[in-house]
């Protein structure tokens, strides 16, 4: 049965020239699993809104689109919305209500259900995503992944036939992302919800949907099985899941792609010869002089419990350094910290051997700090203006120069009488660091700078950050993207209970971890040591021999 | 309408008092009993310095004169301001948003909903607020250094947390158009249920209400401070209404004791 069709779609917003969507024809049967991909701005989030009536965007919609076999204009409202679940990117806006409880109502109120109702159907899906712990909470005191996942319950709390899913676990942490996607999976394959998920991490979800469904510039490029898509040379690169990347990566024609991690070690078992775990000697971490030193630094909020507990680190001038960790482990405050916004209860902290509270703003001088959430930084309405903001304001002219000279360095000229807000995320991050820049910081600490972004954006990101090494910054980068820390660290810490427990070479550290870890380390377990990021992975295997005979069918 | 009855006063601040100290528990009050009790001192003491009506003149202060009628009307204003502010606190502590939602949602279920969003809105801002405060002294661009400085950080800072929630509340918005707030028909889920004691207590509260009005209309406790303290009514009818304000008075109070009684004999 048919759940949903677009036949000769095409969208175009009001004030733009280009089409958003163009000719889509798309059918989803009852039941199907369909990963849509495609870069930032190809027009996925314009599909799926298209799908919901109450969330359509306005423009030129030309085309037919039948949902559930009637077209999307004889829908009702009613049945829109209690047919069709949807949730969004961010985990903190798509909530209305203070409770967990009465947001998980929410739907069924709208509906008109009487409270017996509501109450047996809230207790239900509560128990079944595992939330009935928080039933009570208020939703301000749930961590993100607890958000997404009330999301994903209230979506489904009316029973919906079909589930849109827009990039939700784009805002999580792996463990999260993990949990919400296997959710996901339940839905589909014991409820036998029809799913349309677009996502740019897909190593969770490629290997499990029935179809792949890629958008390259409003246009559908690719549609077909996960093992077709992922050798077809339409398919963007970004869109692979790991293992997939790497079989792509070594021009393999032979045997089917593998798709998960398993998958991979099968094929590399089969096709190469590896001798067992090659020892590979790297270099140790270069030292040199601490440009950032904390030592025995204990931090708790107001009443709170520790949250930083006798920390210890060093991070050497133009080092840069990844700190990763859980949720909650206190990654955001050790940043905090070290900017010195948030003061130390016990131990000191010294940016380039000044200590951060006692001479607190030559400190602050010398380091800056680029938020999560970018938009935090913008006071102006105009990207100029929040940039001058931060420049030198008393030499005017030579202000102007340096915010010229970060600006192109960016690539952001061309953005500069734009409200900040108008910006995409990944040009308002470069204006953010752009009002950082200007001021000519010598450490730089950046919280999550990947976050939510797809595959082209997160290269240029770590290809900037390097850029910027070579400048001579220091830097600390938090991150939950293990390929990010491993592709630009050099070196790596893990921040666990509040200290931090390991600290070493990206290599090392990837190497001896074995579930916070790189899928290309996963993937080289007992074939090669020291091997943490696709591209060395496949050099090594590059060198290896390849067997000759081919048995294997995966 | 109003009566000036010291009964009244005297009961309201003894069941006042009681229930707060059921509800919040008797260790941590007595600093707050003993600060009130010094608020209603100084209030009595007070008032008779500013208000010199009254006949019974006592003694002179600084050639004003001192009257018993003021003295007594400041003891009485006291336990009444007094036995306001504890039921303030009583209500705060009882009357969760839960139950304020769960009485109007039944009629305005729109209205609910804003209520709720409203309360969820708050902690976000706050701590909105905090995100970007600390985003831009983390960053290193602002200049601190005077209090003129300082305040137009700080309503910068807030001019971008309202541009910012703005923005956040379209996605908000957008949330709940997808679950429905659109459809005509909406009912308020709340897990409050009414049994027949409710019943009883509400007739109870209402038959007492309505004794109390008729008698404050008709003057069967009518009593005045000035110029001369009028003699306390203690006719039946006045007893009658004490003894209704005493039930009303008295029931949240009574109501936890028997919970607790039952909860005793249960366990």
């Amino acid at each position: 049965m048919e759940t949903l069709a677009f036949e000769g779609v095409s969208f175009k917003y009001p004030d733009s020239d280009r089409y958003a969507l163009e000719n889509i024809d798309l059918r989803v049967n009852s039941g199907e699993l369909v990963l849509l991909c495609g870069r930032s701005g190809s027009g996925k989030s314009t599909l799926l809104r298209l799908i919901k009536r109450e969330l359509s965007p306005f423009g030129e919609l030309s085309g037919s689109i039948t949902v559930f076999g009637k077209s999307r204009e004889q829908l009702s409202v009613r049945e829109s919305v209690s047919k069709i679940g949807f949730v969004m990117q961010s985990c903190e806006n798509q909530i209305v209500t203070e409770s967990v409880w009465r947001e998980l109502a929410f739907g069924l109120e709208s509906l008109g259900l009487q409270s017996g109702e509501i109450r047996r159907k809230t207790a239900e899906t509560a128990m079944s995503f595992g939330i009935d712990k928080l039933y009570r909470r208020k939703t301000a005191t749930l961590s993100g992944g607890e958000k997404q996942l009330l999301n994903l319950a209230c979506a489904t709390v009316c029973e919906p036939s079909l589930l849109l899913l827009d990039e939700p676990t784009s805002q999580l942490d792996p463990i999260s992302a993990r949990e919400f996607l296997s959710h996901v999976l339940d839905l589909n394959r014991e409820l036998g919800l029809t799913v349309i998920i677009s996502e740019h991490r897909t190593d969770g979800i490629f290997p499990y949907a029935d179809r792949v469904v890629e958008l390259d510039g409003g246009r559908i490029s690719v549609n077909a099985a996960p093992r077709d898509a992922a050798v077809s040379n339409e398919l963007f690169f970004g869109a692979l899941p790991s293992a997939a990347k790497v079989y792509r990566m070594l021009g393999e024609k032979r045997s089917q792609p593998p798709l998960t991690v398993t998958e991979c070690r099968r094929f590399i078992a089969n096709n190469y010869m590896v001798k067992a775990a090659v020892s590979q000697e790297t270099a140790p971490p270069r030292s040199t002089a601490p440009a950032i030193r904390l030592k025995g630094v204990r931090f708790r909020y107001e009443n709170g419990k520790d949250i930083l507990n006798d920390l210890d680190l060093d991070v050497g001038e133009n080092e840069i350094l990844a700190v990763l960790g859980g949720n909650g482990a206190g990654k955001s405050t050790l940043l905090k910290v070290i900017a010195g916004v948030e003061k130390p209860l016990y131990g000191k902290v010294e940016v380039l051997g000044r200590n951060t509270v006692k001479r607190k703003n030559e400190a602050r001088s010398l380091v800056s700090m680029l938020p999560q959430d970018p938009r935090m930084l913008f006071l102006s309405s105009s990207v100029r203006g929040d940039i001058m903001q931060s420049a030198d304001t008393a030499d005017k002219e030579n202000a102007e120069k340096e915010l010229m000279r970060v600006c192109s360095k960016l690539g952001i000229e061309h953005l500069l009488d734009r409200h900040p807000y108008d910006l995409s995320g990944g040009e308002q991050q470069k204006a953010a660091l752009a009002k950082l820049l200007v001021r000519k910081p010598r450490i730089l600490l950046l919280d999550e700078p990947t976050k939510g972004m797809d595959y082209d954006a997160k290269l240029s990101t770590i290809a900037l950050v390097k850029e910027l090494r070579g400048e001579g910054l220091t830097m600390i980068l938090v991150t939950h993207d293990a390929e990010c820390a491993a592709l630009c660290a050099d070196r790596c810490a893990l921040l666990f209970d509040g200290s931090i427990v390991s600290n070493d070479t990206p290599e090392r550290f990837f190497s001896s971890l074995s579930h916070y870890t790189t899928a290309a380390a996963h993937i080289s377990r007992g074939f090669f040591e020291n091997t943490v990021t696709a591209r060395q992975l496949v050099s090594r295997l590059e060198s290896s021999e390849k067997r000759e005979v081919n048995t294997d069918k995966t | 309408m109003l009566t000036l009855n010291p009964v009244f006063a005297a009961l309201s601040l003894i069941a006042a008092l009681i229930l707060r100290l059921i509800v919040q528990g008797g260790r941590p009050q007595i600093k707050a009993i003993l600060r009130a009790a010094l608020f209603m001192a100084l209030i009595t003491v007070l008032n008779p310095v500013f208000s010199h009506h009254g006949v019974t003149v006592l003694f002179f202060l600084n050639d004003l004169p001192i009257t018993r009628e003021a003295i007594l009307y400041g003891a009485y204003m006291s336990a009444a301001i007094m036995a306001v502010v504890l039921w303030c606190g009583v209500l705060s502590s009882c009357m969760t948003s839960d139950k304020v939602i769960h009485l109007v949602g039944r009629a305005f279920p729109h209205l609910a909903v804003l209520i709720s969003l409203t309360l969820r809105f708050i902690p976000l801002f706050k701590e909105r607020f905090k995100g970007i405060i600390d985003a831009q002294r983390a960053a290193g661009v602002n200049d601190e250094t005077t209090m003129i400085k300082k305040l137009s950080f700080y309503i910068k800072a807030f001019s971008a947390l309202v541009t910012m929630i703005l923005e956040d509340s379209i996605d908000t918005s957008d949330s709940m158009k997808a679950r429905g707030i659109t459809l005509s028909g909406r009912t308020s889920y709340s897990d409050f249920s009414f049994h027949f004691d409710d019943a009883v207590v509400l007739a109870l509260v209402l038959s007492s209400a309505a004794y109390l009005m008729i008698s404050g209309a008709a003057g069967f406790v009518d009593l005045s401070f000035y110029p001369v303290i009028t003699p306390l009514p203690v006719s039946v009818k006045a007893l009658a209404a004490y003894a209704a304000f005493g039930v009303i008075a008295f029931i949240p109070a009574a109501k936890e004791v028997i919970a607790w009684r039952h909860s005793r004999l249960r366990a």
